[in-house]
């Protein structure tokens, strides 16, 4: 059959016959090779995981190995099929309960700790094969020392950044590593190279918050004992009638109003914060999203703790701070990158936070 | 001048008719991917591969398509070689893959790659069009590597992310934001212009 090749009819079904044969041989190529790239895909987030707490390893078959017996999930993906960690284990009542657990909270709706029982202690004993795949939280005990790591997600300059941070109890970071990104090639895209993840090893927090320096802030000044003082910045801590700090973390005494910032708690009588996590008493509602600290009875500045010495409290003029903790370099040229690589790792620490002190362990000071 | 045709393309492809500095293409990447010298391989050896391969195909079908539909079946076979790329690479070289990062997706919108399509590949055989394709690619990726020698050398003290410079150095930020790029290219085109301009004189 000779056909005009200009005729609609040939051009339609030309175009129809390219399109379904450039298409479908990419679909049975993908279709093919899928399971190697999950499979290689949950090999690299355990090995990123074990690269995060330090653990060294061979090649993926060892890292699988050494995951499995050196890792133990604690805390599962909400909204999977075993979403929430077991409590039927958890002792009721216990201190330091992660959100959400307060009588009458109301519990976070989006990444929060929440689903726990009041005070529960993560329930290990209850953990099966699918609870250590869904998980995004373990713990590994390495050279005698308890150790947290947590995937976090974030918004990045162009999609969603995906870490894996460990710190350990006394909020220095162990290590992190970048499980996905899609920052600008040579700009924030050097999020993933070594030289800015090494800055992460051994780097202790203040009050579990990093700092990511970026522009002209690289040149700001450093840790002092000025602006350690309680009620001044961030993870700032009031004393009984004082005025806790705006800043993240801030904490209350009994009498105060709460701070407004990140993870704000305040006492019995106080007004409840209005930012993020921020909770208050025993009637108190906490915030909507990543709530953590002051969540009621028996937690951060609650009725029965210690006025101003809440669990994210700062020490204040007496905390010995080094030049360089609680501070990253950011990235050269990628100021927004480094922002958000900030707020990524510090929603990382405060949720290793909040399962330390749902554990009932003590969060110190960083 | 070449009377050999495969010598004669890639001479030109490389340096007479370069698609840098003389057809002024694929610019965008140059200035984005310039300044680390690992990207810029990665980057120029998956441009030069895509191109060959696209070129190829394209000439091998070029009587069957119809001039309506020309440029968005060659759009069609440029995305589904770097697609193929990209996951050929994740299934079997995911260590590369994870290194390239979005680079791979990005050589779709190479205008290299479409216009080879377009000025070559429509109206000459498979083979050469392949051997065309291929010396585009390693015309582009001269430029880009010399220009990537010279920004992340200045511009991070380092080549390949191994430092070279003395810890004296103080990094040249400028070299690693894309108006560096535009001044490099600016004076390569200055350079080549300037060695070709005696020779065409001289024909004269």
């Amino acid at each position: 059959m000779n056909m005009n090749k200009d005729s609609i009819v040939y051009t339609v079904i030309f175009s129809a016959i390219v399109c379904l044969l450039f298409v479908g041989i990419l679909a049975l190529v993908q279709a093919s090779t899928a399971e190697r790239v999950a499979a290689y895909a949950e090999a690299s987030r355990k090995a990123a995981f074990l690269n995060s707490l330090g653990i060294a390893f061979k090649d993926l078959n060892e890292a699988e190995q050494l995951f499995n017996t050196m890792l133990t999930p604690i805390m599962a993906t909400p909204g999977t099929e075993k979403g929430t960690t077991p409590s039927p284990e958890a002792t009721p009542g216990t201190a330091k309960s992660v959100s959400g657990t307060a009588k009458g909270a109301t519990p976070g709706t989006e990444k929060s700790v929440s689903g726990t029982a009041k005070g529960a202690t993560p329930g290990t004993a209850q953990t099966t094969a699918h609870d250590k795949q869904s998980s995004v939280a373990y713990r590994a005990v390495i050279d005698g020392i308890e150790y947290f790591a947590v995937e976090q997600s974030g918004p990045g300059l162009w999609g969603t950044i995906t870490i894996i941070l460990a710190a350990s109890a006394d909020g220095v970071i162990r290590g992190i590593e970048i499980v996905s990104q899609n920052e600008t090639p040579g700009l924030g895209g050097r999020i993933d190279e070594p030289v800015f993840k090494k800055q992460f090893v051994g780097k202790k927090t203040i009050n579990w918050k990093i700092t990511v320096r970026s522009g002209s802030e690289a040149s700001a000044p450093q840790n002092s004992a000025a602006n350690a003082i309680p009620g001044t910045g961030t993870g700032a801590a009031a004393g009984t009638t004082s005025i806790p700090g705006t800043g993240t973390g801030a904490a209350a005494g009994t009498t105060s109003t709460p701070g407004t910032g990140t993870g704000a708690a305040a006492g019995t009588t106080s007004t409840p914060g209005t930012g993020t996590g921020a909770a208050t008493g025993t009637t108190s509602t906490p915030g909507t999203t990543k709530s953590v600290s002051g969540t009621g009875t028996g937690a951060a500045a609650g009725t029965t703790s210690t006025p101003g010495t809440g669990t994210v409290a700062a020490a204040g003029a007496t905390s010995a701070l080094g030049v360089s903790d609680g501070y990253i370099d950011g990235i050269t040229g990628a100021t927004r990158t480094s922002k958000s690589m900030e707020v990524i790792v510090n929603k990382a620490l405060e949720t290793i936070r909040a399962l330390i002190d749902a554990a009932g362990g003590t969060t110190v000071n960083g | 001048m070449a009377k050999n045709p495969i010598l004669k393309t890639a001479v030109d492809n490389i340096w007479t008719n370069n698609p840098i500095f003389i057809q002024i293409l694929g610019i965008c990447s140059t200035l984005a991917v310039t300044n680390s010298m690992r990207n810029t391989l990665v980057m120029t050896v998956g441009v030069a591969l895509t191109t060959a391969f696209s070129s190829f195909t394209i000439s091998l079908i070029k009587n069957l398509i119809p001039k309506k539909v020309r440029m968005i079946t060659q759009v069609i076979v440029i995305s589904f070689y770097v697609i193929i790329i990209d996951i050929l690479l994740r299934a079997y070289l995911p260590e590369v893959s994870k290194q390239l990062g979005p680079y791979v997706g990005l050589i779709i919108t190479n205008c290299i790659i479409m216009g080879r399509a377009e000025a070559f590949a429509q109206a000459n055989p498979p083979f050469i069009s392949f051997w065309d394709g291929l010396t585009s690619g390693l015309g582009y990726m001269m430029v880009l590597v010399f220009i990537s020698v010279v920004r992340e050398l200045l511009g991070f003290g380092s080549l390949m992310g191994v430092r070279i410079m003395p810890d004296s150095f103080t990094p040249w930020t400028i070299m690693i934001m894309a108006p560096s790029a535009f001044f490099i290219v600016a004076m390569i085109m200055w350079w080549a212009k300037s060695m070709k301009k005696p020779a065409s004189s001289g024909g004269k």
